[in-house]
């Protein structure tokens, strides 16, 4: 066995904020680079595409070639430093991939087998051929698109970002054996840093890490340092601090909750290292985290699309405010709040909204009595029916049909 | 040695309920050549027009179809196509559940104008590089599908390409009546 690749060390203590910053989300930038730029430990992952010139990346002490065709994704846990050949221009697009919306549209916990394509393979891969022409489809694509904030373009940039990230596994699948990166023994400051970000959510010490892998702990931290210029503890807490932030627009996670399966074991400790890290509380990060310059977002609420889900499938039934309760597990008086909070609404009025919506189609589209179309679009009796539908469209439903039907 | 478990977001429970997802979508290209009578499915239902001609009457209103016309149909959308004698009409079509619109505007990033009841927009109307984008993405889908329905949660790519159909549907949405 060769001797393993001895860690670049770095110069400097990592910044923060230069590639994703708040404003900086779903936003495809383009960083031309003349000069060494200084080591970076950001907080979201990135994608990053070489457009031309020629350079190198050193990634935890790593050093790897960036040409044009080069794509990477880098992660949280990743210290990189960006250098171009001497006298070369390097141009980069970078997009963040921000960990709240990539864990909203994984919508499953990370599979085995793409945890393994970040444990196993390097962020950087050299793209050709029809790979390399759909990335760049999809960065044009994106670029369009750049200053537009419009809901629907917003949808078309997460596609974007989601087609990225499942071309990249592909990348993975395909290359993990042949990757020109893969032949060689890594530093052990890479595995360690890999592997603390991987079970951060644990109970790790500095001796139980440093008997894994046969090591003391004094090593542990020395070749941590040299990899991504922070100790053991300072990687642990970034990590931890990370995935809680990749929680954080999910409103039905409580803090409590955050703070223990990121694997702090008491709740004090956890807002104490996030204010150290964040400079404010989680609950402020949350708070700013929603209302950001740029591209605003909003809150994750699982309970209210699955609300609205059930009344969407149901509402021809007769189901009641107490039913559903029931039959989703949520108090009648939280389905309340989180109707009036986040729709401006209640249930009673998208139940007949989506009732009369139904029943409007009914009665342009058939000659069914009043009575059997109210009767099939989940009304109890005629009356009441009439009554609401008059209200909404100001006109009786017999009206409405004389009115707009009768084309059969 | 201790072993240790892998990092789990969410300690490995699907955050979101799977019934919510698109359980399955069917999608594929069809070629119409006569008139169909009032229809209408408990899911949602994307149309794209792809070419030709004709009528399509939903519920009361008539829309004269074109190429680049993208339809959305709610359960409470019948729709009823008149097809000139002779004339044949190229579609393509894509079945979700309304799971997967529910799901898609909890995007983050979807920051509805007016907070109200999610309300699928009913036709879009996309100009010539749009179509083409819309073609492929519905191309892609139906052959991700291979003529069989195929299961959401375990093809992303899948997802990824319905949300970005979603997205030119509500970019290009024609106002409300």
């Amino acid at each position: 066995m060769s001797a393993m690749q001895k860690a670049k060390p770095l110069c400097g203590k990592p910044v923060s904020g230069v590639f994703c910053d708040a404003d900086r989300y779903l936003y495809l930038q383009h960083i031309t680079v003349r000069s060494p730029l200084p080591p970076m430990a950001e907080d979201n992952s990135i994608f990053v595409y070489v457009e031309t010139g020629q350079g190198s990346i050193s990634i935890n002490g790593m050093l790897f070639d960036l040409e044009p065709g080069t794509f990477c994704w880098l992660q949280s846990y990743h210290v990189f430093a960006i250098e171009p050949l001497w006298g070369e221009e390097l141009r980069l697009l970078a997009a963040v991939y921000d960990y709240p919306v990539s864990n909203y549209m994984t919508f499953h916990s990370t599979s085995r087998a793409h945890l393994r394509c970040f444990a196993t393979t390097p962020p950087v891969y050299h793209l050709e051929g029809d790979i390399r022409v759909r990335v760049e489809a999809l960065l044009d694509e994106f670029a369009e698109l750049n200053d537009a904030v419009d809901s629907g373009s917003n949808l078309i940039k997460c596609g974007i970002l989601g087609q990225l990230s499942y071309l990249y596994f592909a990348l993975c699948e395909q290359h993990s054996a042949v990757h020109p990166y893969s032949q060689q023994n890594w530093s052990l400051g890479w595995t360690l840093a890999i592997f603390i970000a991987f079970y951060s959510s644990e109970d790790l010490t500095p001796v139980t890490v440093a008997e894994n892998f046969g090591i003391s702990p004094a090593t542990l931290n020395r070749e941590l340092r040299l990899a991504t210029g922070m100790n053991f503890s300072q990687t642990l807490n970034r990590a931890r601090v990370n995935l809680a932030s990749s929680a954080i627009l999910f409103s039905e996670l409580s803090f409590h909750f955050i703070s223990s399966y990121c694997g702090f074991r008491y709740e004090v400790a956890f807002y104490r290292t996030f204010k150290a890290l964040r400079g404010m509380t989680p609950q402020e990060y949350r708070e700013r985290a929603v209302h950001i310059p740029g591209v605003p977002r909003k809150m994750v609420s699982e309970s209210v699309e699955r609300i609205l889900y059930y009344m969407h499938t149901n509402y021809k039934e007769q189901i009641s405010l107490k039913s559903m309760a029931q039959d989703l597990y949520i108090s009648e008086n939280i389905i309340r709040t989180l109707l009036r909070d986040y729709l401006n609404t209640n249930f009673k009025d998208i139940l007949t909204s989506y009732r009369i919506q139904y029943a409007e189609a009914l009665l342009v589209v058939t000659d069914l009595p009043i009575l059997d179309i109210s009767l099939a679009s989940g009304f109890n009796s005629e009356r009441t029916f009439s009554r609401l539908f008059s209200q909404k469209n100001g006109l009786s439903p017999s009206a409405y049909r004389a009115r707009f039907g009768g084309k059969l | 040695m201790k072993k240790f478990k892998y990092y789990n977001p969410f300690y490995g429970r699907n955050y979101f309920s799977e019934n919510l997802l698109p359980s399955e979508v069917f999608a594929g290209h069809k070629t119409i050549r006569q008139s169909i009578p009032f229809l209408q499915h408990d899911d949602l239902e994307l149309l794209l027009i792809r070419r030709g001609a004709g009528v399509l009457t939903v519920n009361a209103t008539e829309y004269p179809l074109s190429r680049g016309m993208l339809f959305c149909f709610s359960p409470h959308h019948f729709h009823k196509l008149t097809l000139p004698r002779g004339h044949t009409l190229e579609v393509s079509e894509c079945h979700v559940n309304s799971g997967v619109y529910f799901y898609i505007t909890a995007c983050p990033y979807f920051i509805a104008d007016a907070q109200t009841v999610p309300y699928p927009p009913l036709l879009a109307i996309l100009d010539e590089a749009h179509v083409l984008a819309a073609e492929e993405l519905m191309d892609q889908i139906s052959g991700e599908s291979e003529q069989k329905a195929v299961k959401i949660a375990e093809n992303q790519n899948c997802f990824f390409l319905l949300m970005k159909l979603f997205g030119a549907l509500e970019k290009f949405a024609l106002p409300q009546a």
